[in-house]
């Protein structure tokens, strides 16, 4: 249950980038391989966010696949580690990404995209 | 933020202050010559036993940080093997963070060694995203746990520089597959060292003790 200190993390960002404001939403990407429960994490956040000074914001926390490389040249997005390469069904692969969480969007204007 | 407050775009990378400390530590640790390895596994998969048997071989050359929610019973036990070792109570915390590795190596004169082992808390989850500042993480798990930890705790395995299985003594007691558990970690990691060992018997020790050693000598080697 390490995603309280993850989620206060997030909001401590998200209030530096803001400048302090209210914000109306957020949406989170967490990594396949970060090693984080995704519905720890979105209640955490909402627990958090007014705290943090941040409104009451709609939060939506997402797992994004891993995105590996694989020696085939084959670059492709997966949860399923244990599955090998869909091009040569290898493991020799090097990871892009899928560790990482990040804040993709935040939002305070009134009209959202 | 745009001054208008219309919606826009933010791609925000949540680097949380514990990555700034353990980038701290790994800088020091590195200055030190210093090998670090924090050890992650269940609770009961002999992380401790395993110190305790290393410490045999590598005496004073060694040290080790103890992390646990409660007592010091497991620094206590290092320390009688006759290494210096310091205990981090974590207080109900899953894992140890950066800073507490930081304040526990403060205490520790680490001029002579060669190893410092970082007991992490016994979880394969929690401590497996939290960076300590380590040179390697190694995974490691048992016979009894069964076969398909690898495959199950991924976030983990990705990380882990090598893997101990212990208790391979009672291999003849279970259906545990030693290829399973290697294969799913090799398919994780091709990098990654495999060992599989027994505390209680001694076998498979030496070539943890070799993988230690390789590792030693290429952290004594000045980064160029």
């Amino acid at each position: 249950m390490h995603e309280f200190t993850i989620a206060r993390s997030i909001c401590r960002a998200a209030a530096e980038h803001t400048g302090d404001a209210k914000i109306d939403f957020m949406r989170v990407e967490v990594g396949a391989l970060a090693g984080v429960s995704v519905d720890a994490l979105d209640f955490c956040l909402g627990e958090m966010a007014g705290e943090a000074g941040l409104g009451k914001p709609e939060i939506v926390v997402e797992e994004v696949p891993a995105v590996l490389k694989c020696s085939c040249g084959k670059e492709y997005q997966t949860f399923e580690l244990l599955e090998g390469c869909p091009s040569c069904g290898g493991f020799d692969r090097e990871i892009i990404s899928g560790m990482d969480i990040t804040i993709k969007q935040i939002e305070n204007g009134k009209e959202r995209k | 933020m745009t001054a208008d407050g219309k919606s826009q775009d933010a791609v925000l990378k949540v680097a949380d202050k514990n990555a700034s400390i353990a980038e701290k530590n790994r800088r020091t640790f590195a200055g030190q010559g210093l090998f670090v390895a924090n050890l992650i596994g269940s609770p009961g998969c002999g992380k401790t036993s395993l110190l305790e048997q290393t410490a045999k071989h590598f005496g004073r050359r060694m040290a080790v940080i103890e992390g646990d929610v409660k007592t010091a019973f497991d620094s206590a036990r290092i320390a009688a093997a006759g290494v210096d070792a310091v205990q981090i109570e974590t207080g109900g915390a899953c894992h140890l963070n950066a800073a507490q590795v930081a304040e526990a190596a403060a205490k520790m004169n680490l001029s002579k060694v060669d190893i410092l082992f970082i007991e992490n808390v016994g979880n394969l989850v929690c401590p497996s995203s939290v960076d300590l500042g380590e040179t390697v993480k190694v995974a490691m798990v048992s016979v009894p746990e069964g076969d398909e930890k690898p495959a199950k705790y991924p976030a983990l395995f990705v990380r882990a520089a090598a893997v101990v299985i212990n208790k391979i003594d009672l291999l003849p007691y279970t259906e545990y597959s030693v290829n399973r558990a290697a294969g799913d970690s090799r398919k994780l990691n091709g990098a990654v060292e495999v060992i599989a060992l027994s505390c209680t018997t001694g076998k498979g020790l030496e070539a943890w003790f070799e993988y230690l050693e390789k590792q030693t000598a290429s952290a004594k080697r000045p980064a160029t």
